[in-house]
């Protein structure tokens, strides 16, 4: 199997035998809903407030689960052996799908999870829109977290800073994933209202994942 | 960048500097009687400078040939002329006029320049403060730019490794930052005259804030991270690029598309840069701004020549030792 | 207030001269003593 397949087979053995990645994310989730939750009872949530609390709850999960792929490995002193036996391409490769993946997780948790608490208020009228949007801010914060959680990977405060960096990277993606989150949850024609939302989403991502591919050796090589 | 050592070029950029301050200010800004009446039925503003030509005048009052828009559009302002006479037919004078709406009549109330070189146009919705267009706009301009150059610079020394495109890449992201803040800094003045609070979070202010904390983690990035220099620069420069590549998203493609009352947001056209690849600019105000990005780009350059020069002196300390 | 309202243009303007003033003799100031530094070497 190629190079890539192997590193992301690695970090999903490693994630299914200590599932801390994973139990992070629900445990935010959850976190973050009850506190929706308790904060409003018997009121009526606008889209744009469910939106809001979405990509809050799918942003800071993001950085919850996504910002151990590096650090990991330096804490546990296997960077040097993944330096031996892959080269940057595999190791970037492999780490970002591993995220995307987490990440697409995380995103459908945190849907079913509205959906299931939030019943009266929460209704996608235009499914293929939202979906399409998910996947696309999925993928640009799998690629911006990537790159920048190799970047902290050797800093001095490594958990604290992945935020620090990531959020205003990803800020124009965030801002046209809620918006088009919020026309998704009121209107079925929604395709229609985000067109520029979708367009900014994906020269977002072309652009976050071919320049983290390019600069991962970068960071890699030593 | 020879030319910066050269006190008689920095001499003549700063009296030029002056200069464009000045007559920033002292450009007096006239539309056309339709612009007054517009503004006064829209509730904007009753009374408004307008430009024309004095064609005669009596007792009774005087006649003037709009200069604007409807060419030729001649008006008569009635007796309130009064002590405001000016006697050489022909003159053409920036008025500052009274639109009466239920007469569809215009008042004289002042007469603001006589044989003014040069006027602005009275941009919609703008007035006074389209002078803004002289200081924000550049500044905001020479800041993307900037940030063009430290990214061009952080690419060259992760290809040529070669340390003096770091110092020049750290230069021109903190002119940039600099620029940037001096925007933002304008464009709050303007916000205050314009929609009466210095700050609202209005989108375009959002993305703009966004892009200064994006700035200054790249400048913090080096004192955060626990790597040799030349890992530490190289990761700072691999961060350059990376937040280069959100800067048109933030400063020119969201806040077109979001609901905001700066101009270019939520459906209105923006005055420079839009898509129908037209300017909603007077001729006399573009070569103007033009010239302020010509002019701010230059201090810009000595800049970011300065502090690149300021780095190098401070790694020949630090090797001295 | 009334005379900051009736005159904002002009002390707008003052306060824009002041500032590039201000950045500018700081800048010439740091130009002199880095060209001093330099002509040490």
């Amino acid at each position: 199997m190629s190079s890539w397949q192997a590193v992301l087979r690695k970090d999903m053995r490693v994630e299914f035998r200590t599932r801390y990645g994973v139990s992070a994310v629900v445990m935010f989730l959850l976190v973050t809903v009850a506190v929706i939750l308790y904060s409003t009872p018997g009121e009526q949530l606008q889209p744009s407030i469910l939106s809001a609390f979405l990509w809050i709850a799918l942003f800071f999960g993001a950085m919850t689960g996504l910002s151990r792929s590096f650090v990991s490995e330096e804490e546990r002193g296997t960077a040097l052996m993944l330096r031996l036996y892959a080269n940057g391409e595999s190791v970037f490769i492999g780490k970002l799908v591993y995220n995307l993946l987490l990440m697409i997780l995380l995103a459908i948790s945190a849907v079913l999870f509205f959906e299931f608490f939030f019943t009266r208020d929460f209704h996608i009228r235009d499914w293929p829109a939202f979906a399409v949007q998910l996947i696309l801010g999925a993928i640009g914060i799998a690629a911006v977290s990537t790159i920048l959680s190799a970047l902290i990977s050797r800093a001095s405060q490594k958990g604290a800073l992945l935020p620090i960096l990531a959020l205003p990277v990803l800020m124009p993606l965030v801002i046209a994933t809620t918006d088009a989150t919020r026309i998704a949850l009121e209107v079925s024609t929604a395709f229609q209202n985000t067109q520029g939302d979708l367009l900014i989403l994906f020269s977002f991502d072309v652009a976050m994942v071919l320049v983290s591919y390019v600069l991962f050796d970068v960071i890699w090589r030593d | 960048m020879r030319i910066f050592r050269s006190n008689i070029f920095l001499f003549a950029l700063g009296i030029v500097l002056a200069v464009q301050v000045y007559l920033s200010f002292e450009i007096p800004v006239a539309g056309s009687f339709s612009d007054a009446a517009m503004l006064s039925m829209n509730g904007v503003q009753d009374v408004t400078p307008v430009k024309a030509t004095l064609l005669s005048q009596d007792s009774l009052g005087a006649k003037f040939q709009d200069l604007y828009g409807d060419s030729g559009r001649v008006v008569e302002t009635p007796g309130s002329y009064g002590s405001y006479k000016h006697d050489r037919i022909g003159d053409v004078l920036v008025l500052s006029v009274k639109y009466e709406r239920s007469t569809n009549a215009f008042d004289l109330e002042e007469i603001i320049r006589v044989n003014p070189t040069i006027t602005f146009p009275m941009i919609q919705g703008l007035g006074e403060l389209g002078r803004n267009m002289l200081f924000h706009v550049p500044m905001s301009m020479v800041a993307f730019l900037a940030f063009l150059m430290g990214t061009i610079y952080s690419i060259l020394f992760l290809v040529k490794k070669d340390f003096d495109y770091d110092r020049r890449a750290r230069a021109a992201s903190a002119g940039g930052f600099l620029f940037t803040a001096l925007a933002t800094v304008t464009g709050s003045i303007w916000a205050r005259f314009s929609w009466g609070t210095f700050w609202s979070w209005d989108p375009r202010e959002t993305s703009i804030f966004i892009l200064l904390l994006i700035y200054a983690a790249y400048f913090m990035l080096r004192s955060m991270l626990e790597e040799s220099e030349d890992k530490k620069a190289r990761m700072a420069a691999v961060y350059n690029i990376i937040a280069f590549v959100t800067v048109p998203f933030l400063m020119f493609i969201l806040p077109r598309i979001t609901q905001s009352l700066h101009p270019g947001g939520g459906g209105t056209e923006a005055p420079i840069l839009n898509l129908s690849g037209q300017t909603h600019t007077d001729r006399t105000l573009l070569n103007m701004y033009w010239f302020s990005v010509f002019l701010f780009f230059l201090v810009f350059l000595w800049m970011k020549d300065l502090y690149t020069r300021v780095l190098r002196l401070q790694e020949r300390q630090a090797e001295a030792l | 207030m009334d005379f900051l309202q009736h005159n904002a243009l002009y002390v707008v303007g003052i306060i824009s001269a002041v500032i590039w003033l201000g950045i500018f003799s700081f800048m010439f100031g740091v130009e002199r003593r880095v060209r001093k530094l330099e002509r040490e070497k």
